[in-house]
């Protein structure tokens, strides 16, 4: 598991960190604007993208 | 959206009206603590779990490649584990982070002193404050599934194109 490797400090806030990293949120809004229930929806929204993103590009192999 | 405040009031041991204010934490404090709260409370599935008929200890959630955030939580039993287990040096840090945005008449009870004076003789009234921080912030955070359902319903909706 990559999480075993990564600082605890860091693995328990993934999916904070993981919206600042894909761009989609400032470490300011994560701390000052979005709750914990936006960063969850957030999220489940990435986790849709990446889905359809990856649906697209097996369409576009055919 | 956002950062929220929650208001309620609250009866105390005494009959008495006690005014609850809490804000939602914000989004990186609220995984950590999330993330903290699934990893001390893994070792209380069997009580927490919502389906408490289910043999949903920790052994076979782990047999089965999953973790406490997979499973529905009642939030009365996870305020119950907590105030049951405060004397447990683990769970009274944690309890006092999880009030750290809550007001019991005004004051901060995320304070020791304070805390230690407020629920003074008052399990009760701590059962009901932690109960109602927990149902604020962590209901999408332990609601079992919920991305999964969620993706799969886009999947079909992108097959019906």
């Amino acid at each position: 598991m990559v999480f075993e490797k990564i600082s605890p400090e860091i693995s328990d806030e993934w999916l904070a960190w993981r919206l600042y990293i894909a761009g989609k949120a400032s470490l300011q809004e994560l701390d000052l604007v979005y709750s914990l229930d936006d960063v969850i929806k957030a999220n489940v929204v990435l986790d849709i993208d990446e889905k359809i993103q990856a649906i697209l590009m097996e369409r576009s192999k055919v | 959206m956002a950062i929220k405040t929650f208001n309620k009031v609250i009866k105390n041991s005494e009959d008495v009206e006690v005014a609850i204010e809490i804000s939602s934490f914000p989004g990186r404090m609220g995984t950590k603590l999330g993330t903290k709260l699934a990893k001390i409370l893994s070792s209380f599935i069997s009580t927490i779990s919502s389906n408490h008929s289910d043999d949903n200890t920790n052994s076979k959630l782990k047999s089965e490649g999953k973790s406490v955030l997979e499973k529905d939580v009642d939030f009365s039993r996870l305020s119950k584990v907590l105030v049951d287990n405060l004397d447990e040096n683990k769970l009274l840090p944690l309890i006092l982070e999880l009030l750290t945005f809550t007001r019991v008449d005004g004051q901060d009870v995320s304070k020791p002193e304070i805390f230690d004076i407020t629920f003074a003789a008052e399990y009760a009234l701590l059962f009901k404050v932690l109960q109602f921080v927990l149902e604020v912030n962590f209901k999408s955070f332990f609601q079992g599934g919920t991305t999964g359902q969620i993706v799969s319903k886009f999947q079909e909706m992108l097959a019906q194109r």
